[in-house]
Formats: structure tokens, C-alpha cells, sequence
């Protein structure tokens, strides 16, 4: 690149910026945040001290409760009593949650691989998203350099890698996994549906919008892919015989195999903010309903339920959690961070059974895993993690859920 | 100093600072609304460091640095979360530039560059920083800031052949 192009570039740069207009900054929002930060930064410091004395603890405690050890094996089970709902709203909170079982799916947590088995296996890395293929695993992986895709044999040793630009998808019974890849020079994509070792079955199509990001939302069934361009051109579409796009939603958020549903955001207006529908899209009858209250994301195992969260989402974390019939929009079950002054969020929430979720959620300093299930009750499946700064991301990675 | 002094002076600052820092945060993120609030955690952050900095000179780099930190988290959780971050709501207007779409053919290619090197691209070609200021910001070395750079300019020659309104302009130019 020429001196000139040089030029160009930062010409660009200082254009773009000029386009951002005046804005007054508030002493009184900044020193909010401080105060809010300064909480944290407190909380987290007595939170590490107290896992330091468990760690202390721990040795002696395990001696004298080892006979007792298998009890905590085994399905999830909380208080047996579910909770009083307020205005048929549960409180979202750790605190005074339960323990209850572990994760009865597979998550990641740092480079260690959790199976739901209770198995465990150290990881060449922590990847970004992670799905079983092959008898191994089919990982994503991002560096500075971008991001990779990465196929672990059944040893967790690197078999191969390639250059992606898209996440995960898997079909309901895990015999197809989906990803996207760049092309030679990187303006184009091509998606690309494996079928676990019969290469006549898999797929490949060139992603419209060329030079876009590709989002790849799930499978209708084993060979209808739902994907979503976005940048200059955002569309969602869907890779079955042909490549055809799916008119009417701005972006799908979640589909069901089961029943053929695609969950989306459907408009945006001033006077009612973000929609979101539950379209059929195999059985052609159109959108189910349409919720302007929630923001919609997956599909219950079952097909039966839709996870839901706040409206609008900031990108900071959620203060609700919500699960919605597929079929009609009533709400099943409704959590609601608790207490005014907490600063809890939750993360991205994922279905570990057809009637618990499992919700990453951050308060007072630590990250803690929440099961929601159906009746109200919320318990923590794993110990809290510490979370130093408000900004330290959910410490679990879980396989890509249908 | 008082705290209403201090407040005072943090006050006059962020005055000074806020806007600057607010179009290098829109280069980092490419959205507005994130843009504003890295740069509120930013101060806020600064503000509960402000007695501890002594040198009061090194207070832009300071904040830099605390800017772009926070911008890593931001995209390790957005990564995370799977978001698709826009400021292009339906009813948004459009921009209307009339350099037959060269300078959002170069943003784009910005905005589609992996975190460190758009980092690296935004202090250099924006903020007019050096390779060892912008080395001390981001808390790597010169080494890395070269070749994240170099990266950087490779992919963007590589993509202005294949875009027509550079490719164009660049044509103009030859001429």
C-alpha cells in the first residue's frame, strides 16, 4: 500500500470519527460507575479469600465425607419446594440458591472439557465454541490472527485446522455439524454441512452476500441449514436443495427440528421497539405469534418451549430470563433480576434437559451457574467462579446445543 | 485538594478529553451506543485513580490504555454472547458521501479487520500515535505493533484490487 493509500485510509478514519456529534459527558454517571466498580472490586476481594480458605479446608472435608460422595452424583435435584412467584415472577438471584447437580451436558471450563458423564479432558486450548465430531471434537478458535476451526481426535490431539468466519451448528441428532469458511481471498464465504464421515451426504453452497458475516442459526431438520448474512447486505436464508431466503425477519435467533419453527426479530419501530415472531416455517403457516415484550433465542430439545430475554438487549448481560410456549407465546416461566439495587446480568442461557436451563449469571463479584427450571426453582449447578472486574467473561463454554 | 476540587478538576478533564476520546472509542467499535459506554467506564475507572496519578501528563495515555482494555473485554464477551453489533437499526439514515463510496469501502475494511490489527490501524492512522506509543498502549511491543500493521496494510492491499470504487480512485490517481 502506497503512501497514498496510506492517506486515504486515515482520511477515512478521521471522516468516520467526524461523524460522531457533541454529547455532553455527566460527572454524575461517570462517578455511578466508579461506585458501582469500587462494589465489585470489594465483593470480588472477600470472595477470594474465602475460596482460599476452602481451598484449605478442602483436604480434611473430603476425608471426612468421602463415604458420602456419590450422593451428589446424579440428576439435577434442588429444594424440593418451588418457589412463590411475584406477580408470576421468580426472583433471579444466587442468593440462597441450592446446589444441585452438575451440568448434565458438556461445557468447557478454561482448557478442561466436562462431559456430561462426569469424564473430564484436558484441551489443547479454550475455544470459542465446541461440538462432538467425528468421535472427537470440531472446535472454533480465536487468535489475533483471526479465527480457525479445529478438528481434535478422540485423543483431544490437533488433526487439522482451516480459516472460518462463522459459528456452529449441529442437527438434532449431532450426525451434521455446519460451519462457514473463507474463500481464497477472503471476500467470499462457503458454507459447509459435514455429515460425520459420508462424504455423499454432506453440503456446500456459497453464502449469498459474499464478503459478509455468516451466522448460522440451526438445522429445520437434517437438510434445511437456516443461516444469516449479515453487513451490507443481512439476510436470513435457508440451504436445503436450493438457497432461499426467508423473507420478513431481520435476523433468526433460533429453529427447532422438531417442529420446524424458527424463532426471529421480525421489526423495529419507534413506538414498539423490537418484535420478535415464532414463524412455521415447514408447515407454511406463517408466524405463530408475535411478542414485542422479549427478545426471542432458542428452542426447547422438544420443540414444546422458546427461551426468551429482555426486549432490548444492551450487549451487557440480561436481567431476565424468561420461557415462552412455542406454540401460543404464553409465558411458562418468568425470572427477574431481584432487589433494585442488584447489578446482577446473565449471560447466554442454554437448555440442558426439556425443562431446566442452565443460566451464567454474574453477582456480587462471582459468576454462578444457575439451573432454571420449569416450576421456579433456581439452584447453582457448579461452584461460583470469582470474577475480578465486571467485564470477565462466563467462565463456561457449552457444546453448540441444536 | 478537597473532594469538590477534585471533582472540579476530574470535571474540566473529562471535558477536554470526552469527545476525542468518544471518535477514537467509534473506530475501536463501529457503534455508537458501546462507544459511549466504554468511554463512561473509562472515566470511571480513571476517576478512581485519579489521586494515585502523579504525572498528570501521562494522563491521556493512561486513559488510552484503559479504553482499549476495556474494549478487549467487550469483544471477548460479544464474542462470547454470538451478538451481531449494529448501528444500523431498519429506520436508520443513510450516509451520503460523495467520493463514489471510497471512504466506506476503507471502513469497511476496517471494521472486518481481526481486533489487535483494527486497534493497531485506528491509533496509527487516527490518533497519529508512534509504534512505541502505540506499543505502550495496547501492551505489546513494537515488534507485534509492526507486523500486526504490516498485516494490517497486506490485507487492505489484497481487497482493494477487488473492490471497484478503491480500485477505481486508485486508477484515477495513476493517471
Amino acid at each position: 500500500m502506497s503512501s497514498h493509500d496510506e492517506d486515504r485510509l486515515a482520511g477515512s478514519l478521521r471522516e468516520r470519527a467526524g461523524d460522531i456529534s457533541a454529547s455532553p459527558g455527566d460527572l454524575g454517571q461517570v462517578r455511578d460507575r466508579a461506585r458501582g466498580i469500587r462494589r465489585r472490586r470489594r465483593v470480588v476481594r472477600g470472595l477470594t479469600a474465602v475460596v482460599v480458605v476452602v481451598a484449605v479446608a478442602l483436604p480434611v472435608t473430603t476425608r471426612l465425607t468421602a463415604g458420602t460422595r456419590a450422593d451428589r452424583s446424579g440428576p439435577p435435584a434442588a429444594s424440593s419446594q418451588s418457589p412463590d412467584p411475584r406477580d408470576g415472577v421468580f426472583p433471579l438471584t444466587a442468593e440462597n440458591a441450592p446446589r444441585s447437580g452438575a451440568p448434565q451436558i458438556d461445557y468447557q471450563q478454561g482448557r478442561t472439557l466436562h462431559r456430561a458423564d462426569g469424564s473430564t479432558s484436558r484441551l489443547p486450548a479454550a475455544y470459542s465454541s465446541l461440538t462432538p465430531y467425528r468421535g472427537g471434537i470440531l472446535a472454533t478458535e480465536t487468535t489475533e490472527d483471526g479465527y480457525y476451526i479445529v478438528h481434535l481426535g478422540q485423543d483431544m490431539q490437533e488433526l487439522r485446522r482451516s480459516r472460518f468466519d462463522s459459528d456452529l451448528a449441529v442437527s438434532l441428532d449431532g450426525a451434521r455439524v455446519a460451519w462457514a469458511s473463507f474463500g481464497d481471498r477472503g471476500s467470499t464465504r462457503t458454507l459447509h454441512v459435514d455429515s460425520s464421515g459420508d462424504p455423499s451426504e454432506d453440503m456446500t453452497a456459497p453464502a449469498v452476500g459474499s464478503g459478509d458475516g455468516v451466522h448460522l442459526v440451526g438445522f429445520l431438520d437434517p437438510d434445511k441449514l437456516v443461516y444469516q448474512t449479515y453487513g451490507a447486505k443481512s439476510e436470513v436464508r435457508v440451504l436445503d436443495n436450493g438457497d432461499r431466503r426467508l423473507e420478513g425477519l431481520i435476523d433468526a435467533r433460533g429453529t427447532s427440528q422438531r417442529n420446524g419453527l424458527v424463532s426471529g426479530l421480525a421489526s423495529y419501530t419507534r413506538a414498539d421497539g423490537w418484535c420478535y415472531v415464532v414463524r412455521d416455517v415447514t408447515g407454511r403457516r406463517g408466524d405463530l405469534w408475535r411478542t414485542c415484550d422479549f427478545s426471542l433465542g432458542r428452542f426447547s430439545p422438544n420443540g414444546r418451549y422458546v427461551l426468551a430475554g429482555p426486549a432490548f438487549l444492551n450487549g451487557m448481560g440480561d436481567s431476565e430470563v424468561a420461557v415462552l410456549d412455542a406454540r401460543t407465546g404464553a409465558v411458562v416461566a418468568h425470572w427477574q433480576r431481584a432487589g433494585k439495587d442488584s447489578a446482577g446480568v446473565a449471560a447466554q442461557s442454554v437448555w440442558e434437559s426439556t425443562t431446566t436451563v442452565l443460566t451464567p449469571y454474574r453477582e456480587d463479584g462471582a459468576w454462578h451457574l444457575l439451573r432454571l427450571d420449569l416450576d421456579g426453582r433456581v439452584s447453582e449447578a457448579t461452584e461460583p467462579v470469582p470474577a475480578p472486574d465486571a467485564d470477565t467473561p462466563a467462565p463456561w463454554t457449552f457444546t453448540v446445543r441444536p | 485538594m478537597t473532594p469538590t476540587d477534585r471533582d472540579a478538576d476530574f470535571a474540566a478533564y473529562m471535558a477536554a478529553r470526552r469527545m476525542p476520546l468518544l471518535r477514537t472509542a467509534y473506530l475501536l467499535t463501529g457503534d455508537r451506543h458501546t462507544a459511549e459506554d466504554l468511554v463512561q467506564v473509562a472515566f470511571a475507572k480513571l476517576y478512581l485513580s485519579w489521586d494515585r496519578v502523579q504525572r498528570r501528563q501521562l494522563l491521556d495515555g493512561y486513559l488510552r490504555r484503559i479504553l482499549i482494555n476495556e474494549n478487549s473485554s467487550l469483544w471477548r464477551r460479544a464474542f462470547k454472547r454470538r451478538e451481531v453489533v449494529t448501528d444500523s437499526l431498519p429506520e436508520a439514515a443513510v450516509m451520503d458521501r460523495h467520493d463514489g463510496g471510497e471512504t466506506e469501502a476503507l471502513w469497511h475494511f476496517v471494521e472486518t479487520l481481526p481486533r489487535r490489527q483494527r486497534a493497531v490501524i485506528v491509533l496509527r492512522y487516527y490518533e497519529e500515535l508512534s509504534e512505541a506509543e502505540i506499543a505502550e498502549a495496547l501492551g505489546v511491543s513494537v515488534g507485534t505493533v509492526k507486523s500486526q500493521a504490516s498485516r494490517a496494510i497486506a490485507s487492505m492491499r489484497s481487497r482493494v484490487q477487488d473492490h471497484p470504487p478503491l480500485s477505481r480512485s486508485r486508477h484515477e490517481e495513476q493517471r
